[in-house]
């Protein structure tokens, strides 16, 4: 069995799936600031999940705390979420040509021809086309994330929304609440404001052709499925596991790795105690922030120095220390 | 007198060796780090330029320790590049900074002497006759310096591409460029290109990899400096991909004085092949960013990938025209837009995702 | 009869009367783009310029909304407008781009137009655009001299036209030009900026309209002496060599030193390179000098900005001048 686990910028996902891909066990954890402490409890949830005993041969890592949960568990994989995705769809549905990808505070765009990347882009630092918009226009609405879609669907006239920018987008949406608009026609309204984001952030005039599958977390909010159909005038397809599509990706990476022995911590992880240290260096005007991972009580990993001065002298010493009890065996 | 210059890629150390052998004192700036950034970005307006703001960083961080004099290669039209020096220095004294500034004027003419005719006189006051006679011989030493560099730097692109312990290369040519850094004359030179290859040379490699091959190619800056462009050099040839650039320091010192024959040969082949797609020259790299591309994709390349900085007026037009040319021709380009707001993970996954991607259509295609 | 299409962007601000009268001379009929309206920026093909300002975007909207209307666009390559001194880079590749944005359903005229090469650039480049279009060297002559009178007279028109029409009516040359009107006790304010910030509603949101409604008498560059302008420039320590740099920053120095003006407004483009960098050397320049000089604004334009948003800073900025002129006053 094979463990893939996506750590995204809100959320953590973790997937345990079989020698043909089959997906046993899964978990969607919001990460709530502690990526750790979820990515910990999505591992105790798959154990539950999954009832009988469980021996992982591979682990992949995804997401951009990937490293991190490398660290953290041992993973005989790091992938980048990009590659992880596009993985992941391919075998799903080998004829794709575009997958759309939206997530909390990434969203991606991948072309594929003949069952190959040609293509892809990301958003950048700005949040418009992310689903923290729309996150932050429903807390601003007073309606929760899942009543979203569905009430999208009920508007009988769309309220278009400028906004390009989710500061300039709350601006418009309080003014056409002023106005009198229905809740619902401006639920709409920010739906495809969210559509025409990613369009022009992320997608930026590539070439879209069907079949498109749309997956990340905001793919189960239906308003933004019916907006990017209208949008793109083609049919969409959101896959079953739409918002665990990375995980997957992940732990199929893995599977193809083939490792012979992995590096796996073993499923007690999940009760480790982890915690980690972080400071300031003050070698140069970098004064980068220096992260240490602790278990039991030792470092277990170092990272964040851009010049390599303490996960260098970190990586020797553990070496050296792996090379003494090697030698010991020997 | 105290002359300093801005970073750029391993220019301080033929700067530094060419004051240094005149006889002139010097300060290098601390090396660009995050408060040089932070103190550019917060001196300058928000759509200038990345190149722009790390310079400027350089120079306050410069002043600070004691640095008077200021020495900067000017730049002609149609880019900010050569207006750099104005806006600068009128920053620079808003913030009760006191120097000396030096333009290198990037043609010698009459206009430019001429703008240059009171800085001039100033420095004369300066310099000793020594300095003076002295200059021609340390402008020769710091050129063979400059060469040195490029011929290290060139080969770990190379050796960096098939190292078998990542990260080693980038170790053993901050040591090869360390012990150049130090030679004194023409001869120590000599010996220490022939010591830092030896040093490069000592990388495990595994010899039987087939890199795949990457051209960058862009605006000058962000592709010379990795301050700049946040490695992407060095991420890419780490990821296994043997890496080409035609932007060097003697690539442009050599066009801009108007010599060199295979050089300029080379560009012109770039600018022909860029005319099916911008019908004129449009400065700077532009014309060059997109006809190598082109040509690139005919030589068998892998993909390419295009650096600009944010706002950048030439490569704006490169990038979208670029965009063309990757679906006209099926090759994969990736533009990278570099600000300071950019964080180095999201730059490192869309280059592990490019490299991916260029690997699984090698597998597919090939 | 052939129907050239002129976009309403970039320097048609400036050459329009030239332009169209040439080719209506010529028996030409000029179709000018419709306004392109708030959703143009959905539109796939603005992509090409996506990282351009928006000046430059709203070019490729133009082009896209002519391009079905006619047989040819219009769409000089403008490598200089000036004796000695350049346009910004970006200008040279708009032809490209909007060959490559419309996909070649429209043939596109896309001539050079370099003002510093040889005794009559004007008279070269119109015969390079007449023999194109099949006409004989003296009737393009003939066009070629009466557009130039055209032109003249409406350069000469231009500030009475800013202070006494609304701004669609300022390039509409069937409206006849209003007689000056001065009324007493207004403000004078100088709006400087490219042509292309001032007069395209959908890039300065008509700031002409609004200052005069707040009951400011507007200056402009163009009433200056371009001599006085370029002296002006000269002194400073490096050549500018953009046209509309020097013209801008000439009549900041020179605005900005009068006693008859009262306020000066810059309108510059989000993402120019040549405003950003005018911007930080005015900034800094007049900041030296704040107490001896008369309030200076600058106004950043981009898609996001809204006509309220103009309307508060504008106002305000009109309170200050009012108050600095009153203080003059006393």
């Amino acid at each position: 069995m094979y463990l893939g686990i996506d750590v995204g910028s809100i959320t953590t996902k973790v997937v345990l799936t079989d020698a043909e891909d089959r997906v046993i066990a899964h978990a969607y954890l919001r990460n709530g600031g502690k990526p750790i402490a979820a990515i910990q409890q999505g591992i105790k949830n798959i154990i539950q999940q999954a009832g009988n005993p469980i021996s992982i041969e591979g682990v992949g890592a995804t997401g951009s705390a990937r490293h991190l949960a490398a660290y953290l568990v041992g993973a005989d994989v790091v992938k980048n979420e990009i590659t992880a995705h596009a993985v992941a769809v391919i075998d799903y549905m080998p004829d794709v040509k575009t997958i759309i990808e939206i997530g909390g505070q990434d969203s991606k765009i991948i072309i594929l021809r003949e069952h190959v990347v040609v293509d892809f882009a990301m958003n950048t630092v700005c949040a418009a086309g992310t689903g923290s918009f729309l996150d932050q226009q429903a807390a601003r609405l007073g309606i929760s994330i899942e009543d979203f879609g569905g009430r999208a669907l009920r508007s009988h006239n769309r309220v278009r929304i400028a906004g390009r920018c989710t500061v300039f987008a709350e601006t418009d949406m309080i003014h056409k609440q002023q106005l009198g608009y229905q809740t619902e026609d401006i639920i709409a309204g920010l739906c495809d404001s969210l559509v025409k984001n990613y369009l022009n952030n992320v997608s930026r005039g590539k070439e879209i052709l069907a079949p498109v599958v749309f997956q990340g977390g905001v793919a189960a909010n239906k308003g933004i499925r019916q907006a990017l159909e209208r949008e793109l005038g083609l049919e969409i397809i959101v896959p079953p596991h739409f918002d665990l599509m990375g995980a997957i990706g992940a732990a199929k990476l893995a599977r193809r790795a083939r490792p012979s022995e992995t590096l796996f911590k073993g499923l007690e992880v999940a009760n480790w105690h982890f915690s980690t240290r972080s400071f300031e260096c003050d070698g140069c005007g970098n004064t980068c922030d220096v992260m240490e991972l602790i278990a039991k009580g030792e470092t277990v990993a170092c990272w964040g120095d851009t010049c390599g001065k303490y996960s260098d002298a970190f990586n020797r010493s553990r070496d050296e220390g792996q090379d003494a009890v090697r030698s010991n065996h020997g | 007198m105290k002359v300093t210059f801005p970073h750029l890629g391993t220019m301080h150390i033929f700067c530094k060796a060419i004051a240094e052998t005149a006889g002139i004192d010097y300060i290098v700036p601390p090396k660009t780090s995050k408060r040089t950034l932070t103190l550019g970005v917060k001196h300058s307006n928000e759509c200038i330029c990345l190149p722009f703001k790390i310079i400027l960083g350089n120079f306050i961080e410069a002043l600070e320790l004691g640095a008077d004099t200021i020495v900067m290669v000017g730049s002609g039209p149609p880019c900010r590049l050569g207006l750099y020096d104005l806006v600068q220095k009128v920053i620079l004294e808003d913030l009760g900074l006191h120097y000396r500034w030096l333009t290198i004027p990037p043609r010698l003419d009459w206009p430019a002497l001429l703008k240059n005719r009171d800085e001039t006189r100033e420095l004369k006051k300066e310099l000793s006759l020594k300095n003076i006679t002295t200059f021609p011989y340390a402008l020769w030493i710091g050129w063979k310096k400059m060469m040195a560099c490029e011929r290290l730097e060139k080969l770990a692109l190379r050796v960096r591409a098939r190292e078998v312990i990542t990260g080693r290369t980038e170790k053993m040519l901050q040591k090869a460029l360390a012990g150049l850094d130090k030679a004194k004359t023409g001869r120590a030179i000599e010996r220490a290109i022939i010591e830092g290859e030896k040093i490069l040379g000592s990388v495990d490699q595994d010899r039987g990899r087939q890199p795949l091959r990457v051209a960058i190619v862009g605006e000058l800056y962000t592709v010379m400096d990795p301050q700049i462009n946040r490695g992407v050099e060095r991420k890419l040839g780490e990821m296994g991909v043997e890496v080409t650039r035609t932007s060097w320091f003697s690539s442009h010192i050599l066009r801009s004085l108007g010599v060199g024959r295979e050089n300029r040969r080379e560009r012109l082949r770039y600018y022909r092949a860029s005319l099916q797609y911008l019908g004129y020259d449009v400065g700077a790299e532009c014309n060059v960013s997109i006809g190598e591309t082109i040509l690139r994709a005919k030589d068998g390349y892998d993909g390419v990938v295009h650096l600009m900085p944010f706002a950048c007026m030439p490569e704006t037009t490169a990038s979208g025209i670029l965009d063309r040319v990757s679906r006209d021709l099926g090759f994969p380009v990736l533009t990278l837009i570099l600000d300071e707001q950019e964080n180095e993970g999201r730059i490192t996954t869309l280059l592990e995702a490019f490299v991916d991607m260029l690997m699984w259509r090698r597998q597919r295609f090939h | 009869m052939r129907r050239i299409g002129i976009p309403k962007a970039l320097m048609y601000y400036r050459f329009f009367p030239l332009w169209s009268a040439f080719f209506r001379e010529l028996g030409c009929e000029v179709v000018i783009s419709d306004p392109v309206g708030k959703g143009f920026l959905g539109r796939q093909s603005v992509a090409y310029f996506e990282d351009s300002c928006l000046p430059m975007k709203l070019m490729v909207a133009h082009c896209l909304d002519l391009v079905e209307k006619v047989d040819t666009l219009f769409v000089p390559r403008l490598i200089s407008i000036h004796r000695k001194y350049i346009m910004c880079p970006k200008f040279r590749g708009v032809p490209d781009i909007i060959k490559l944005a419309t996909g070649g359903q429209a043939e596109v005229m896309d001539e050079p137009f370099d003002f510093r090469l040889g005794n009559d650039p004007w008279g070269a480049f119109s015969r390079a655009i007449g023999q194109r279009l099949g006409w004989r060297s003296r009737e393009i002559l003939a066009a070629s001299r009466g557009a130039l009178r055209v032109q003249a007279k409406f350069e000469k028109d231009l500030v009475r036209r800013v202070n006494g029409l609304a701004i669609r009516d300022i390039f509409n040359l069937e409206r006849p030009t209003p007689e000056a009107t001065s009324p007493a006790g207004n403000l004078d304010v100088a709006l400087i900026g490219h042509p292309y910030n001032l007069y395209d509603v959908d890039v300065g949101k008509d700031v002409i309209g609004m200052a005069r409604e707040l009951g400011c008498r507007i200056a402009i560059a163009d009433s200056l002496d371009g001599y006085e302008i370029d002296k002006k420039v000269s002194t400073l320590s490096k050549e500018i060599y953009w046209s509309s740099g020097r013209e801008i920053i000439g009549a900041a120095l020179i605005f900005l030193a009068r006693d008859d003006i009262n306020g000066v407004v810059f309108l510059s483009s989000f993402k120019c390179g040549i405003d950003a960098l005018l911007q930080e050397y005015l900034k800094r320049v007049f900041k030296g000098q704040r107490e001896s000089i008369i309030p200076f604004l600058t106004l950043s334009l981009d898609e996001h900005t809204t006509v309220q948003g103009m309307a508060t800073r504008l106002e305000a900025f009109v309170d200050i001048c009012r108050d600095g002129k009153r203080k003059d006053a006393r």
